[in-house]
């Protein structure tokens, strides 16, 4: 049966509608109140832990129903993402909501619109996100993204086999260096990659940093050429007959097969290697233990893979994706985000520091807070397109690998970084 | 007429949407200062003179000439010892010949990214079959002595061996055809005049499968130059840069960090030089051929 609208029925649906839109009550959801179907897209990287996913379109979902929004959420893997960003923006459409890690979001800010109300009101709401957060999505004075978590490279070891060696929990970089010694003596060695790999620059910038060292200054003057560099290459010339040689040819995986293995005994990595263990070879996981970020002689410093969600300025429906971002960022939905996440993304606000999953597994317990050592790579250089660049060529696992394989002395190895750095854009 | 250019027609445009305008984006890319997200301006050939001098493209240039003319070289030793062999076993009808030559083909029809990572497992030290296969042999003492993803000497090597293993099948199958049209008759009379195994080889096989071999080279050639996959899937163009050519470059430089002008002007590189030998390779293969 067709349903005529009056004029005066016409008149006062608009009013209420426009009331309540007045009100706030229809600020989040406002296509309840304007009754119109509108669709929305999210692409997202796949995460190691596959319940996130599931969560995360489960949410994705349940937003849609409210708020009388068709939305979908495309995967794709993580080396994917870049030329995914590069074809959308090239055909300026595509998804509305897009998954960004590390610097992609200084390399695209021009591509996505100012989320600064969205981040005022978690800001308000909880206080301020973890610095790396800011770092990586608070570009030229605004927030070009909302920070979502970062999957940590913290410590990952073997409890027995450094307790048959009468080592504790290593807490700085001396522990790990006195433990190697000592474990390639039972020939269970540590590992970690000096390689061209994404897990190479994510151990070696924290060793890096932690002795003081840095690729360039705040603004752009190149820096590697200094005695700090030089002691945490020394460090490395130290700890690296303490390891198999294999590690100069590991991918992202090497390290979590040397672990899984039985072999290994030590490396930096997210928790991958222990959830993997749970469900193959509990034999190995109930001898893994964790512990945070490392100290050195200049300090504490970690790193990761930070991720953060933008919003594209070519999108179709900005307001149904500013809508989601709030809807995700809902205290219950972020618990719950976090806690199919099993422990293994970290999250990107310290409030989440202290969600149950990482103290109700006491192997996760020695990573609690880890993000607050985070910096994004590069760092103390600007994030941007060089920072990536120096990321991406593998200039600081190269320099060490120059000199750990003979091929360069270390002063020779730093000139050589020099020069890959200033190819790359740096002064 | 009219008819014959409607039936040509949605070929030509299919080739200039799909060849011609993605070429032409390529070239003003290369000529630009284009990031991702900004179509940038025109620099002329600014970024093929700041490439020269950069470390990691000379490198790249040099691993590309060293990869794509040490592969092609195996591929046509090797293709052509295997084409002669399959000619062979077709002439003397063994059985299975047939079935032998499917299965030959197998490493050009498996996707490369899929054969690479199997070969991935046979170099990683740890699990690797090649050199627990040198340890039983005596050749090395343990298996962690050849480190072939992880010295540059050895990783070179390695993507050589996996290229020239999925491109020999390539070589064999075409040369293979090639043989099997050259007349038995030839053959015959330089046996009757005492000519023996390589001189047959020499002054018979050789030149009459000269526009076979022209062919398949200059199509080798294009695809080794570009190789991407092997070396991606392998090293990621490590260790220390000694695996990187400019195809994996270009994806570095392009996508990776997001200067796309600077990627099409590395992948665009070699174009000029590709395109003299394209041209005197087209040359040899027009050239009338009559035995």
């Amino acid at each position: 049966m067709a349903t005529r609208l009056t004029r005066r029925q016409l008149v006062g649906t608009a009013a209420a509608a426009g009331a309540a839109y007045g009100l706030g009550l229809a600020s989040r959801f406002p296509q309840i109140a304007l009754g119109q179907e509108r669709e929305m897209s999210i692409l997202m990287f796949s995460s190691f832990v596959s319940a996130n996913d599931e969560e995360l379109r489960r949410q994705a979902a349940e937003f849609g129903r409210r708020a009388g929004v068709k939305i979908t959420v495309d995967f794709v893997s993580i080396p994917e993402m870049a030329a995914k960003h590069a074809a959308e923006v090239s055909a300026q459409r595509g998804h509305d909501i897009v998954s960004l890690e590390n610097l992609q979001t200084a390399m695209i800010e021009p591509q996505l619109v100012d989320l600064d109300d969205i981040n005022d009101e978690i800001i308000k709401r909880w206080g301020a996100w973890h610095p790396v957060a800011k770092q990586a999505c608070f570009l030229n004075g605004r927030w070009k993204a909302v920070p979502r978590m970062t999957v940590a490279f913290h410590g990952t070891y073997r409890e027995d086999y450094f307790k048959q060696v009468g080592e504790p929990h290593p807490a700085s970089w001396a522990d790990v260096m006195r433990a190697a010694k000592k474990l390639r003596g039972i020939d269970r060695p540590i590992g970690f990659p000096i390689s061209q790999c994404g897990d190479a620059n994510n151990t070696l910038y924290q060793l890096h940093w932690s002795y003081g060292g840095k690729i360039a200054t705040p603004d752009g003057q190149i820096a590697i050429e200094s005695p700090e560099t030089e002691q945490a290459i020394a460090y490395v010339q130290e700890i690296f007959p303490q390891m198999d040689r294999e590690i100069l040819a590991w991918d992202n995986a090497g390290n979590n097969r040397f672990i899984l293995s039985g072999r290994g005994s030590w490396t930096l990595n997210p928790s991958s290697v222990y959830v993997t263990a749970k469900r193959t070879n509990p034999d190995i996981a109930v001898n893994i233990n964790h512990h945070g970020a490392l100290l050195g002689p200049k300090g504490r410093f970690g790193m990761g893979d930070f991720y953060s969600f933008g919003i594209w300025k070519f999108a179709r429906n900005k307001e149904a994706a500013k809508d989601f971002l709030r809807f995700f960022y809902e205290e219950e939905n972020q618990n719950r985000y976090i806690e199919t996440g099993g422990g293994f993304n970290m999250p990107a606000h310290p409030k989440f520091d202290r969600h149950p999953v990482w103290r109700i597994d006491p192997k996760l317990q020695g990573i609690i807070g880890y993000t607050k050592w985070q910096k994004l790579t590069g760092w103390p250089a600007p994030a941007d397109r060089r920072a990536q660049a120096a990321y991406a060529t593998f200039v600081l696992p190269n320099m060490f690998a120059q000199v750990v394989t003979g091929k360069m002395k270390p002063k020779e190895a730093m000139q050589w970084a020099t020069r890959q750095l200033r190819d790359i854009g740096y002064k | 007429m009219a008819t014959a250019y409607a039936f040509v027609a949605p070929a030509v445009v299919l080739l200039l949407v799909l060849v011609g305008y993605p070429f032409l984006l390529a070239l003003y890319l290369a000529t630009s200062d284009a990031v991702i997200g900004d179509m940038g301006r025109f620099v002329g050939l600014g970024q093929f003179a700041r490439l020269i001098h950069q470390e990691i493209f000379q490198q790249a240039l040099k691993n590309t000439a060293i990869y794509t003319t040490t592969a092609v070289v195996a591929k046509v030793v090797l293709g052509m010892a295997l084409a002669l062999v399959l000619a062979g076993l077709g002439r003397h009808r063994l059985p299975g010949s047939r079935l032998i030559r499917a299965a030959i083909l197998l490493p050009w029809i498996v996707p490369t990214a899929l054969s690479t990572v199997a070969w991935k497992w046979m170099f990683e030290p740890q699990f690797s079959v090649i050199n627990w296969v040198l340890v039983r042999l005596g050749a090395i003492a343990y298996v962690s002595d050849l480190q072939w993803l992880g010295e540059a000497h050895l990783a070179r090597v390695a993507v050589i061996i996996v290229n020239v293993w999925r491109g020999i099948p390539f070589f064999a199958i075409n040369l293979l055809a090639g043989l099997l049209s050259i007349p038995d008759e030839l053959y015959e009379a330089a046996e009757t005049d005492g000519a023996n195994v390589f001189t047959r080889f020499w002054l018979i096989t050789v030149p009459l499968l000269r526009p076979v071999l022209a062919t398949v080279v200059l199509f080798s050639l294009i695809m080794t130059i570009s190789d991407f996959n092997i070396v991606y899937v392998l090293t990621r163009g490590g260790p220390i840069n000694s695996t990187h050519l400019l195809a994996t470059l270009a994806h570095q430089t392009g996508l990776i960090t997001g200067e796309i002008g600077r990627g099409a002007a590395t992948s665009l590189f070699m174009l000029p030089f590709l395109m003299v030998i394209v041209f005197y390779q087209m040359r040899l293969m027009r050239r009338k051929w009559e035995w």
